[in-house]
């Protein structure tokens, strides 16, 4: 049996996995309660796992473990940022818990039950979640071809790579429609627990692994990557990707700082407003349990990200840049490369095999989590938000509503297929970052100002949803990600439009800096200038509620 | 940053590290206040609301 069909075979047993959960999650999935929320009964513990699952996507793995072994420690500033971003999450799960149902509308809508608040958080939700969805399919598609090995010029089972690339988006597209369509949040729950088990141990095995090649002394193995990085002692420092030093133009210093803390500040920020983290605050039974589960959730990440460490750090040693460039010039296949190379150290080629084909599988589970967790929180809030609250005025019937969620499903989904497949050979890694920056810039200040603020109004919500959103996309669609930036060296375009096109204004490569204040400021603006102001009763009912529980769903 | 600390351990990664220790920390003392100070409250408060017998939330029921 080659490597590649080793590979393959985990594929199809991983899926029939999933898919027998999912039958069983369809058959004991009833009403609303079981299909959004997954009956509410899930531990502290298992939706600490399903939420880790949710949050460490493919990027966060191949991705964090790939740009360590290129740039070393600033690759590890991701991995600070992904992991500090739970802090006001924790903050906020237990009040959103209890205040909320299903969706973060939920709890936005509860002080003035108006339904444009619940439109504007169904178009923020969705459109957040599309752009995560869409930048996770084409990663996906590339990243599985990578994965199986298909170089250009070859076929797999008679395909090109271009063909191989396109049925890859198409199979993960039809996956995740299947998960989310019959199995709701019970199915996509147990689905982001066995990838979190997965990736968990997977990562646990190859740190140790790599440990172990330095004979447990981290110290040599940060000297041996330093070393063969070729950048000597500054591979182990900051500076390398972010916030570089522009010689001799301080102006553009000043902006490489500035991008790197508006990415900071969207990472951290966005977590707590990321739809797909909300919604899964709900599948526990009361606000202690979800509490209890962002702690899961902190320890698991935190431990994954501190393992990612051993596996940037442990590819730039073992596999060495130039191996890791020639396949990938992301540096997404750092992992997998890694787990052949330690595989071989074990068990000669085989070894090599057997390791790759398992950490292509766990890469693959990962995906495909994460894909359905994206497409359950926006169908959850196009039918509990837009067609329950506002078509229906909130007399949907459960029934009807949990029809349309999975008709939502299907219709979420292949949106996400189609423009994926479009935009299969597009650099579009920007999205993850931007969907992070709308999340902190829309959905952020809309939640706090709920909880929070007791003049806050429809007014103000509104405002401060499609104030962050609007921002957000428009400074982006301007800012040197989409035109204008140019290799100084090769003058390949590194934007998404051609080389010869350049229509951008703003510096920035993320708009954090710029759309979270505004978003704030959208919100408090808005708050003033209505002279309906926030029904004092109505937020007494809501801080009794988030705050005790009592009345809570 | 780039002062050496033990072997090649320097001061950047022991601040990165520093990072990862504070937020299980602070994620604990949140988790610790929240049980003897706030619950306590809550629960009281709760109780004075709905009244002493309030029916138990089933497991998984609204």
């Amino acid at each position: 049996m080659t490597g590649r069909t080793l590979t393959f075979t985990l594929f199809v047993i991983l899926v029939l996995i999933t898919l027998i959960i999912t039958v069983w999650a369809r058959l004991n999935t009833k009403g609303a309660d079981d299909y959004y929320a997954g009956g509410r009964t899930f531990s502290g513990m298992q939706n600490g796992f399903a939420l880790a699952g949710d949050y460490m996507s493919a990027a966060s793995f191949l991705g964090i473990a790939g740009i360590i072994s290129l740039f070393g420690y600033d690759g590890f500033l991701y991995s600070i940022g992904f992991l500090v971003a739970w802090i006001p999450a924790l903050l906020i799960v237990e009040l959103m818990r209890n205040a909320g149902r299903f969706t973060m509308a939920d709890v936005l809508a509860y002080r003035t039950r108006d339904p444009a608040i619940r439109t504007a958080a169904a178009v923020s939700t969705v459109t957040v979640s599309v752009f995560y969805l869409v930048a996770q399919m084409v990663g996906a598609g590339a990243l599985i071809s990578l994965l199986l090995g298909i170089k250009p010029g070859q076929t797999f089972l008679g395909m090109s790579t271009v063909t191989a690339k396109v049925m890859t988006i198409i199979t993960i597209g039809t996956l995740m429609i299947a998960y989310v369509m019959y199995g709701g949040m019970k199915g996509t729950t147990w689905v982001q627990i066995v990838k979190a088990g997965l990736l968990m141990f997977g990562t646990l095995l190859m740190t140790l692994l790599v440990l172990g090649h330095f004979g447990f002394n981290v110290s040599s193995m940060l000297g041996s990557a330093a070393h063969a990085s070729g950048k000597g002692p500054a591979f182990l420092q900051p500076g390398l990707k972010y916030a570089k030093d522009a010689p001799g133009d301080p102006g553009q210093t000043m902006l490489n700082k500035l991008d790197f803390l508006s990415l900071a500040l969207a990472l951290v920020l966005g977590t707590a407003g990321l739809p797909h983290i909300v919604t899964r605050f709900f599948t526990v039974p009361d606000g202690r349990a979800a509490r209890t589960s962002v702690n899961w959730a902190i320890g698991l990440v935190g431990v994954f990200y501190l393992m990612t460490l051993a596996l940037g750090f442990g590819a730039a040693a073992i596999v060495g840049r130039k191996a890791i460039v020639a396949q990938d010039a992301a540096g997404n296949t750092a992992a997998p490369q890694l787990a052949k190379a330690l595989g071989q150290d074990l068990g000669g080629r085989v070894g090599g095999d057997i390791l790759l084909a398992f950490i292509g599988a766990v890469a693959f589970a990962t995906i495909l989590a994460v894909v359905a967790g994206l497409v359950l929180a926006s169908s959850t809030s196009l039918a509990h938000d837009y067609f329950g609250h506002v078509l229906m005025f909130g007399r949907s019937k459960e029934q009807q509503e949990v029809s349309v969620a999975r008709f939502a499903a299907f219709l979420i989904g292949s949106l996400g297929i189609v423009l994926a497949v479009f935009a299969k050979n597009l650099n579009v890694a920007f999205l993850v970052a931007l969907a992070f920056a709308m999340a902190a810039s829309a959905n952020l200040p809309a939640i706090l100002f709920s909880l929070f603020w007791k003049r806050f109004n429809t007014a103000g919500a509104v405002a401060g949803i499609y104030g962050g959103l609007l921002s957000s996309v428009v400074l982006v669609a301007f800012s040197p990600v989409v035109s204008g930036k140019v290799d100084p060296v090769t003058g390949a375009s590194l934007s998404l439009f051609p080389a010869d096109v350049d229509f951008h204004w703003f510096p920035l490569e993320n708009p954090g800096i710029v759309s979270i204040p505004f978003g704030f400021l959208c919100a408090v603006t808005g708050t003033l200038l209505s002279r309906r102001k926030g029904d004092p009763d109505r937020y007494l009912a809501l801080s009794v509620r988030s705050l005790t529980g009592g009345g809570a769903h | 940053m780039e002062r050496r600390l033990l072997g090649n351990i320097n001061v950047g990664l022991v601040l990165g590290l520093g990072q990862f220790v504070s937020t299980f920390l602070i994620a604990w003392l949140r988790g610790r206040y929240s049980r003897t100070a706030l619950d306590p409250l809550a629960e009281r408060l709760r109780t004075e609301i709905e009244g002493p017998h309030r029916p138990s939330l089933p497991r998984g029921g609204r």
